[in-house]
């Protein structure tokens, strides 16, 4: 390698660099690949051979290195601006009088660098103007962004009631003598969890199915083994009022028994959203089969008095249910115990008529009149929109007017509250947005990138005004669903509000709770089948009605009557309709192979001639076919 | 008498234009020329001189060449292009007609004759 150099006498900084980095980055490529570090775009280099005197290669080089230009245009720079010196010079002008001239170097290297840039190739200029274009747009966001983030982690929700304390103090305002969980719970703690769920299980079947099951003879053993628990759930049945607690520690050692946790975690302080848990509702489930089978155990005993008992007991149960929440959820629970009971109800009475005394009849009709609150059924929404007012302030912040944005702590719920719902597909902020970690250094990355991700998405959430607006809305429309069963129109209604906000990415973000909760929890696709499950209620019952009525009547005539009209007014206060007749028309009834007969038409609305559509189905999820009310089905395994 | 920094901006290009239309030249001698024809009135520092050069040859109205002189020594030397000629035949007819109007409202003596006479010849 050469090195070309200026005059001794100049200063060293101003010598072209040696160094081996320098010449790689002056060196063009031509000579790179040549094998030679030239360093040949030294502009320095270029300097050299025009005899200046220091200052005015100080004055080159000044500007020469501000220009920040590429090498060659350096080069070309620094060899012109020393021909004009050295041309000065020539001219007889000395080396301050030029440098005088010469003016600022700084504003000089501005303006070459600017008039040097506009020379350059247009390719250059697209790549420059949007690297700047990236550059603002970057700086822009990162501004938008650091808003979006200050306004994310700043926003606390502002809780203002405590809904399971208030229904806890609902519960606690009944005299205690008249609670009837106290005495469910001693019951049910007496039934193991390996029983209820491990190799006893087909029991539990057998209860329910009575003396036609194989398993049969072990739940008669069981229901022995187990009395105490039956004398409990009848002593239970006799009280006027659920009263059931949430955050009772007597409820311990029930939720104990069934792994459920600790009291103070049940419905605790730290639990809330869309949600409650309603485990003594389910669990009240074991009870009805454990009764059932001492229905059967009685029909098979002969034990007359004694099923009488445990109808009337039965018949309670529902109402308890119901008393667990005030919405939805439980009528749902309490509207199949009542299915359940009807049914069974049925079955005994044509079949073991002779266990009936006539006044044993006359109790179980008033009883069944006098059930749920009597007629019609209809599912209640208190619970649930109050859970909604639960979430939004849980999860929106409040300005004080009734209006607020979402908070972190709202988006968290929504993952707590779909953990083990298949909704990540139409919500995938859901998944990619991390959880708040709990604590300690080691999630503070954590925490990082689920402000930096929430700041991003979450204020794409409409304001808590528009949410709740939007919400009980929404919650109106599904209430008109499935208050109208003919109401084609109301479920349409609301299962296209729904869709329009699923199929909508944008409505999706904007109503997420909603979208979540109501389309992404809630299967609105099955609403159908939810609210057929009133009609069967309805018309189960209406069954149990008939088959006393009709009983009566026998006993009264020695044969079943022609038509059901001949059981009003004294053995039936009227004829049921059927609620999927076209004309309001009453149920259809007929003797056949001298046996009672009585069906509705169904959800297809056609009369089938007394067939159900047989393949299987759930009495509410036939299609086709009639929902044959009597004889009863056998009960499902 | 200084000129001021807004009108030697205007005025500038298009001096140097007409000097290049005699032919090339290279900085020094462009610098020394507004001076000696302008009566040091549109007299430019070489800071000024160079920004304007390049930015006239990426507007494709000048085009520089490196040249060896008698001397031996290398120089750069400006010349006009023809975009160059239209551009300078177009803004000696702005001058013309800014000179006129400023003849007519009294700002200059109606004898006085642009020294810059525009259009390429």
């Amino acid at each position: 390698m050469t090195s070309d150099a200026l005059p001794d006498a100049v200063s060293d900084a101003l010598q072209p660099s040696d160094s081996l980095w320098a010449r790689w980055r002056t060196t063009p490529w031509r000579d790179v690949l040549r094998g030679r570090l030239s360093g040949s775009l030294d502009y320095r280099r270029a300097m050299v051979g025009h005899d200046l005197p220091q200052p005015l290669l100080q004055t080159v080089d000044e500007v020469v290195r501000r220009t920040q230009l590429w090498p060659r245009e350096k080069c070309d720079v620094a060899a012109e601006l020393c021909a004009h010196f050295a041309d000065g010079l020539q001219a007889g002008h000395t080396a301050e009088e030029l440098q005088k001239s010469f003016g600022s170097t700084r504003e000089s290297a501005t303006l070459i660098r600017r008039a040097k840039l506009r020379c350059r190739p247009w390719l250059w200029h697209i790549r420059h103007r949007t690297w700047q274009a990236m550059a603002v747009l970057a700086l822009a966001l990162a501004a938008i962004w650091s808003v979006l983030l200050i306004r994310f982690v700043t926003a606390k929700p502002t809780i203002t009631f405590d809904l399971v304390a208030d229904y806890d103090k609902e519960s606690r305002a009944i005299p205690e003598e008249d609670r009837a969980w106290p005495l469910y719970r001693e019951g049910l703690v007496r039934l193991s969890q390996e029983e209820l769920r491990g190799y006893k299980f087909p029991v539990l079947g057998a209860l329910k199915t009575g003396p036609s099951d194989p398993h049969w003879p072990e739940a008669r053993q069981y229901l022995i083994e187990h009395e105490d628990a039956v004398e409990w759930f009848l002593r239970a049945t006799s009280k006027p009022e659920l009263g059931f607690i949430n955050r009772d520690p007597e409820n311990a050692g029930w939720l104990a028994a069934r792994e459920y946790g600790g009291w103070e975690t049940y419905n605790g302080p730290d639990t809330h959203g869309y949600f409650i848990v309603l485990a003594q509702a389910q669990d009240m489930r074991f009870v009805l089969q454990f009764l059932y089978g001492a229905c059967h155990a009685a029909a098979e005993d002969g034990d007359g008095p004694r099923l009488v008992t445990l109808f009337t007991a039965l018949l309670r149960i529902p109402d308890h249910a119901r008393q667990a929440f005030d919405g939805f959820m439980a009528d749902l629970v309490a509207f199949s115990f009542l299915r359940g009971t009807s049914d069974l109800i049925t079955s005994e009475v044509l079949e073991h008529p002779e266990l009936f005394t006539d006044a044993n009849l006359q109790q179980l009709a008033q009883q069944l009149h006098r059930v749920l609150g009597g007629r019609p059924f209809e599912f209640r929404w208190t619970g649930e929109r109050r859970l909604v007012e639960d979430y939004i302030q849980h999860a929106f912040s409040d300005d004080g007017n009734g209006n607020g944005r979402f908070t972190p702590a709202g988006f968290q719920e929504l993952k707590e509250v779909t953990v083990g719902y298949v909704v990540s597909d139409k919500f995938p902020v859901l998944a990619w947005i991390p959880n708040i970690p709990e604590s300690g250094m080691a999630d503070s990355l954590q925490q990082t990138l689920f402000n930096l991700s929430g700041a991003a998405v979450l204020p794409m959430v409409a304001d808590r005004r528009t949410v709740r607006a939007k919400w009980l809305e929404l919650d109106q429309l599904r209430q008109q669903a499935f208050s109208n069963i003919h109401g084609q129109a109301a479920v349409d209604s609301y299962e296209d509000a729904i869709q329009e906000i699923m199929d909508s990415p944008s409505l999706r973000r904007r109503f997420l709770p909603v979208a979540v909760m109501l389309g992404g929890v809630w299967y609105h696709e099955e609403i159908r089948l939810l609210g057929r499950q009133l009609s069967a209620t309805n018309l189960r019952h209406d069954a149990a009605i008939v088959a006393i009525a009709l009983e009566q009547y026998r006993r009264r005539t020695g044969e079943w009557p022609d038509d059901l009209a001949l059981l009003t007014p004294d053995l039936l206060a009227e004829v049921p309709r059927d609620l999927y007749a076209v004309d309001d028309a009453p149920l259809t009834y007929r003797v056949v192979d001298g046996r009672p007969l009585l069906y509705s038409v169904g959800p297809n609305r056609q009369d089938d001639g007394g067939t159900t559509a047989g393949d299987g189905k759930s009495f509410w999820e036939a299609e086709d076919g009639d929902w044959v009310l009597l004889p009863p089905r056998e009960p499902a395994r | 008498m200084k000129i001021e920094r807004e009108l030697m901006r205007g005025a500038g290009p298009v001096a140097v234009l007409k000097l290049l239309e005699a032919g090339p030249k290279y900085g020094y001698e462009l610098v020394k020329a507004l001076s000696s024809e302008s009566d040091g009135l549109l007299t430019m520092g070489q800071s000024t001189l160079y920004p304007l050069l390049y930015n006239l040859e990426s507007q494709g109205i000048v085009r520089g060449k490196e040249q060896t002189a008698d001397n031996g020594r290398t120089r750069k030397y400006y010349s006009l292009t023809a975009k160059g000629k239209r551009r300078l035949a177009k803004d000696a007819k702005q001058w013309q007609a800014v000179t006129l109007a400023m003849q007519n409202l009294g700002v200059l003596p109606p004898a006085l004759q642009p020294s810059l006479e525009g259009g390429a010849s």
